[in-house]
């Protein structure tokens, strides 16, 4: 066991290296080494994925590798990272080195030698690596193939293709790290925040968080990281990391759009009542131009008098108890500000009436 | 795996040498060689064309790797996952997204509102052309042929359809039987290409209906064929089929067992929408059809001769009947009626295992198979002919033993010429292999009989079909005796044999 760890550590550097100028040192025996190793690696991980025992003692391991390298540096290096990138280990490394342009000719031709020797028997090619970079390719080809003639981005966030699609890695992982009794997640998601891109950061928590709930589902050993997850418990561990951190609840709540935002306060009451905080926030930073008959802000990031209807608009014509709760709120508001019916004098009295009556 | 590689680059310096040899000499023996050697050196080149259009089509993508999508990129690189994470994952979400937009569009067909426009669909069927072998595009495929808005012209791109026939033929995608009709709808040259596709397989094997079975049902037809249209289609095909060939006996076989796996597709139908008989049969009268439909398993064996009497008689009257009626003629409804063959098979027997006098609407019926297109003086001559076999082969059985040259005799050749080959039509034939296979002390002879019939390869044929055919009605109605299909087995192995 320990020998088989060391041996975990040891490939993982070497897939370190293999992204970096320093394969130019290597020669065509080492490369062979190195695929010979992947390959019994992706062994390893077919005779012990049943194994919980071992199999957890090495997710473990793996994972808490991953955090150590991943905590220093810009960008960690996506190398093992679970007991499931075992079993594609042979396929990362093949990736890496051929595009790699620091590999001497020799070993560049030797590689390719290696990773595609040609036509063999039929029907076992699904399971050769090259069969399997052929059908990787062809995935990879038919994903750009469609984005640019068919596919076009959806407005409704959970069901945007590749928002969703990141929303359930995310959510794996950090179902993975609960399952692992790894510390919070909150080092991954600030680490992500932190670079960025934020936009399809928050987009990206937005989906998560309004991904379907989980149905009962018994534990399947060969979920991989791109198959559809059920959120389980992904969606407490990220609402409580968001509320925990108030300069991201704000970006959240300010840069999404007004629908995503309702959204995603219909499915979490906590969040529900932050935004309405915020929102109050925001409300009492403008006040009323007379010469213009407008609300404005005194800063220039203030939110606008038209972002804020078009807010609680969303809010207005989401479902009950949510709705009910806004219109609440805005009532209350405007009548501690002294209850007026006139406008000009209080926000939450003009809001009211433009909002309407509306149910 | 680098065994494969290692192989090639040997027969690359095999070939290397021969070229050159070729090349040098043209004296009649290395003509002669080449001869020999070009279907092997086609497979070569073909291998190395393969192995080429591999290696560069890989590089070329592999290259392409760069253009990934940046946020998602940096996104799960943050998150620790490769591009070989993340990509099926994301394929598979961007297919489920457009097939749930296709569905939207098929169900609200008038909402002008709808994302899918028909030029968006043109160009997702057009993008589909390459990668239709992929299995995460099924959904897609399946959505496109199935999904359509309220245009009245096609929308799909044409050689979508081609590419989708293709790969459904050579099972390089399978899709379920909505989309396959779907696409023989819309698409009439599929639908042709699928019968060829069957017609070639039918006559590249030998004749057996465990295997046409197989290859019927493998087809996907009879499952579509609950839509009369294509029903039609693929019937007015085999009757063409039927006619061009002089109504070959495989084609005759093919069509029997299409019938019978398409009556139980549609059995299996639960469409609340049920298609009237007539619909699939509008060329024969609905009593004929229901009459015919009746699977000799599902009637009493003591009641047969009632239904063949009944059946006997429709069809006579529409025969014999001047006036045509308002359906097909003679030759519509002998086409009706091969579709059903079990019914000619229950006849012949029937006659030789009832020791009464043969009834003459089963002599009628069996004569009418057989030669559908006969006058009526021409048929009266038949019937008397079999009723004459007949009589002689009874009075055989009741003998003490026989001999095949008494059953020479009985098939109406004279006793005192010197032996020589049993010369009789077809019928005659059936009428004497089925006493073969039923008479208790006609299997000691059996072989003899039949050595005696055979003479020329197309009837040794038409004997293993005949052999074939009834096991395998046999297996299916449960009727065989034990010693008949014992027989029955071991003349068709020892005929198949010899062939």
């Amino acid at each position: 066991m320990e020998s088989l760890l060391q041996q975990l550590a040891r490939f993982s550097e070497v897939l370190a290296v293999s992204r970096t100028p320093h394969v130019s040192t290597w020669d065509p025996a080492t490369v062979r080494r190195a695929l010979q190793w992947a390959r019994y690696l992706r062994h390893v991980h077919r005779r012990f994925g049943r194994h919980a025992r071992i199999r957890t003692a090495l997710e473990r391991r793996l994972q808490s590798q991953w955090r150590q390298d991943s905590g220093s540096g810009p960008a960690p290096d996506p190398g093992l990272t679970n007991f499931q990138a075992l079993g594609r280990c042979d396929l990362v490394l093949a990736l890496r080195l051929l595009q790699n342009r620091a590999l001497r000719e020799a070993v560049w031709h030797a590689l390719l030698q290696q990773v595609f020797p040609g036509p063999g028997v039929p029907g076992a090619d699904e399971e050769t690596l090259q069969g399997r970079l052929a059908h990787l390719a062809r995935r990879r080809a038919a994903v750009h193939v469609l984005r640019l003639h068919g596919y076009q981005e959806s407005p409704v966030v959970q069901e945007d293709a590749l928002l969703k699609t990141q929303a359930e890695l995310l959510l794996g992982r950090l179902r993975e790290r609960a399952g692992a009794q790894a510390e919070g997640p909150g080092g991954l998601l600030s680490g992500l925040w932190e670079r960025g891109p934020q936009d399809n950061f928050l987009k990206v928590l937005a989906a998560a968080l309004l991904l379907p709930p989980p149905s009962p589902r018994p534990q399947e050993e060969e979920t991989g990281p791109g198959t559809p997850n059920t959120p389980g418990e992904g969606h407490h561990e990220l609402l409580r990391w968001l509320l925990g951190k108030a300069d991201i609840l704000a970006a959240f709540c300010r840069r999404l759009p007004a629908g995503v935002v309702a959204g995603v306060a219909g499915r979490h009451p906590e969040l529900s009542r932050v935004y309405l905080g915020l929102l109050a926030d925001w409300g009492r930073h403008l006040h009323y131009d007379l010469q213009r008959g407008v609300w404005v802000g005194a800063e220039s990031q203030a939110v606008p008098w038209e972002e804020l209807y078009g807010r609680f608009q969303s809010l207005c014509q989401a479902p009950p108890p949510l709705k009910d709760e806004v219109r609440t709120a805005l009532e209350s508001w405007k009548a501690q500000d002294g209850d007026f019916e006139v406008p000009g004098l209080s926000i939450w009295t003009d809001l009211l009436l433009a909002l309407g009556t509306g149910t | 795996m680098a065994q494969d590689s290692v192989g090639l680059s040997s027969d690359y310096q095999f070939w290397m040498q021969k070229v050159s040899t070729w090349d040098q000499a043209s004296t009649v023996e290395t003509q002669q060689d080449t001869c020999l050697h070009l279907p092997r050196f086609q497979e070569f080149l073909r291998q190395m064309y393969e192995a080429l259009k591999e290696m560069g089509l890989l590089c070329h993508v592999l290259s392409a790797f760069r253009f990934d999508i940046r946020e998602v990129g940096l996104f799960t690189q943050g998150l620790g996952y490769a591009p070989a994470d993340y990509y099926p994952g994301l394929l598979k979400n961007m297919v489920l997204s457009l097939v749930s937009e296709l569905r939207e569009n098929h169900l609200n067909g008038f909402n002008t509102q709808r994302r899918m426009t028909p030029e968006r669909v043109r160009a997702l069927s057009r993008v589909c052309v390459p990668l239709i072998t992929l299995p995460d595009f099924e959904p897609l495929v399946e959505a496109l042929l199935t999904c359509h808005g309220c245009e009245p012209q096609e929308v799909l791109w044409p050689e979508f359809f081609d590419a989708v026939s293709e790969a459904f033929l050579l099972k390089k995608i399978s899709l379920p039987t909505s989309a396959v009709v779907c696409l023989w709808l819309r698409h009439l040259p599929s639908l042709e290409k699928a019968m060829l596709h069957l017609f070639e397989k039918l006559i590249s094997s030998e004749r057996n209906f465990l295997r046409i079975e197989r290859f019927v049902r493998d087809s996907s037809l009879p499952e579509a064929a609950c839509h009369p249209a294509i029903f039609r289609i693929v019937d007015e095909t085999f009757r063409y089929a039927l006619l061009e060939t002089d109504g070959a006996p495989e084609i005759l076989a093919t069509i029997q067992v299409f019938t019978r796996c398409f009556l139980e597709a549609l059995e299996k139908e639960n469409k609340q929408l049920k298609f009237a008989l007539r619909t699939y049969f509008p060329y024969a009268s609905p009593s004929l059809v229901t009459a015919l439909l009746q699977h000799p398993k599902d009637i009493p064996q003591g009641l047969w001769h009632q239904s063949l009497q009944h059946i006997s008689e429709m069809l006579r009257e529409i025969v014999e009947d001047q006036t045509h009626g308002s359906y097909g003629g003679p030759s519509d409804c002998w086409f009706a009626f091969i579709h059903f063959g079990g019914w000619a098979d229950v006849a012949a027997e029937q006659l030789l295992r009832s020791e009464a006098d043969p009834p003459e609407a089963v002599l009628w019926l069996l004569a009418f198979s057989y030669s559908p297109r006969d006058g009526s003086q021409q048929r009266a001559q038949t019937m008397e002919e079999v009723k004459a076999v007949l009589g002689r082969l009874l009075k055989l059985l009741r003998s003490p033993g026989f001999s095949a040259r008494d059953v020479q005799a009985a098939a109406g050749q004279s006793r005192e010429e010197a032996p020589r080959p049993l010369e009789c039509g077809p019928l005659i034939r059936r009428l004497l292999l089925n006493f073969l296979l039923w008479a208790p002390g006609a299997h000691a002879i059996a072989q003899e009989v039949i050595t005696l019939m055979a003479p020329t390869r197309e009837i040794t044929h038409e004997i293993t079909g005949f052999l074939d055919q009834t096991l395998y009605r046999w297996d299916h109605l449960c009727t065989a005796a034990p010693a008949s299909r014992k027989l029955a087995s071991e003349l068709l192995t020892e005929l198949r044999g010899q062939v």
